[in-house]
This record gives structure tokens, C-alpha cells and sequence, in this order.
């Protein structure tokens, strides 16, 4: 039960992959076979389908795409800024000038990103898209 | 979000409903109303080939972060970070 409660997230994912995995293998071989019927082939076993190209290439055409998309999108938001979006890193206030006025500024950098707050035309601070991390 | 994936769905079920017409055409068989279509193996293969793959992503993804770090990136826990620290949201 402590397992289930921890993990529940990953294991109702796994639980709704395993239901669609299998809908799309008995959809799949129904539809395999009625191909096989109109080209007067003999039908074939779910077994048969299940580990046919047939299946695993429809299987694999849709995790690649799965795999890529994560890929750029975790390595892209390292870089590149959605303002107002949860999916960015954390702005880095840089101060660039410390002088007394250098903790206000950050502070309106944070309400008003527009890059790089000035005093008298010296830049006291800047930010970055990089995480501290 | 939910009423785009619902016009999505509508609209691959009406462009694949096309699509399977025109194959049953050309094997001198009848077209299927909208309403048959969507109740093939033909329509239920495509639609659940995609949600498998967006459920494994999600999944993955989950577990994923509790162990994997990209240095950087506001998907990753900060490098470092124990497998154990859960985020928190909202």
C-alpha cells in the first residue's frame, strides 16, 4: 500500500500504458487481418502480430518521436524563455555593479524583465536564462 | 487543453475516416458513415498506437526525473539533488 501511495504517479502511467498498448495490439491484429483477407492470405494469430514488424514498427515510429520531443524539450529549456511559463529555468539576477541601489534594481528587474536595469547609464544588474544549478 | 485534444481527435477521426474510404473504394467495397468509422480497428489502432507512446513518455518522464539530472534545465532537479526530494507545485 506504502508502495502504491509513493509511486502511484509512474504506476498509473504504466497502468494506462499497458491497457492502450494492448487495445492498439488487438485493434492492430484485427485490422492486420482483415488486410490479410482482402489480399486472400490466411489470417493470423495475435501471437503471430504481436511480434510481426507489422506491430513493433507502429510501436516504435510513435516511442522515437516520444524520446526526441523529451530530448529537445528538456535540453531546450536550458536556454530559451516562455515568460509566465512553469517550464523555465529559474532567472538568474546578476549583479553586475554592486552599489546600495543594486538590490532594488534587482528587485524591478524581477517585476519588469527587460534585461538590464541602469542607474545613470552604468548597468547594475543583468539576468540570466541559466539556472543556478 | 481538453477541448483541443477533443477537436484533434474529431478532426483525425474525420480526415482518417476519408482516408479509409477511399481504401475500401478501391477495393470495390462500400464507405462507412462517421459514425461505423470510429468504431473500427482501423480508427482505435491509430488512436491508441499515439496514447501508449504519450502515456510511456509521461511515465518515463516521471520516474526519470527522480533519478536523472540535465544540468540547467528547469525539467531536472537541481544537479546534486537527492533521488529522494520530491518538487512541489501549485
Amino acid at each position: 500500500m506504502r508502495f502504491l501511495r509513493d509511486n502511484s504517479l509512474s504506476v498509473f502511467f504504466l497502468l494506462l500504458l499497458l491497457v492502450s498498448i494492448a487495445g492498439q495490439s488487438l485493434a492492430g491484429w484485427h485490422e492486420y487481418n482483415f488486410e490479410q483477407l482482402a489480399h486472400n492470405e490466411p489470417a493470423v494469430s495475435w501471437g503471430y502480430y504481436v511480434t510481426s514488424s507489422s506491430f513493433w514498427a507502429a510501436v516504435m515510429e510513435n516511442w522515437q518521436s516520444e524520446f526526441l520531443q523529451f530530448s529537445f524539450f528538456i535540453a531546450a529549456t536550458i536556454w530559451l524563455i516562455q515568460r509566465g511559463s512553469t517550464n523555465q529555468s529559474r532567472l538568474r539576477i546578476v549583479v553586475l555593479n554592486p552599489t546600495k541601489d543594486s538590490r532594488s534594481a534587482a528587485m524591478r528587474l524581477r517585476m519588469h524583465p527587460a534585461g538590464r536595469v541602469r542607474a545613470a547609464g552604468v548597468p547594475l544588474c543583468t539576468r540570466t536564462p541559466f539556472s543556478s544549478s | 487543453m481538453t477541448a483541443i485534444f477533443f477537436a484533434t481527435w474529431f478532426a483525425q477521426s474525420l480526415t482518417d475516416k476519408t482516408l479509409y474510404n477511399a481504401d475500401q473504394e478501391e477495393h470495390g467495397k462500400q464507405a462507412v458513415s462517421w459514425a461505423s468509422y470510429v468504431t473500427t480497428s482501423d480508427f482505435w489502432e491509430k488512436t491508441l498506437q499515439n496514447w501508449q507512446s504519450e502515456f510511456l513518455a509521461v511515465g518515463t518522464m516521471a520516474v526519470f526525473t527522480v533519478y536523472l539530472r540535465q544540468r540547467g534545465s528547469p525539467e531536472s532537479k537541481p544537479v546534486g539533488a537527492p533521488h529522494n526530494q520530491t518538487g512541489t507545485s501549485g
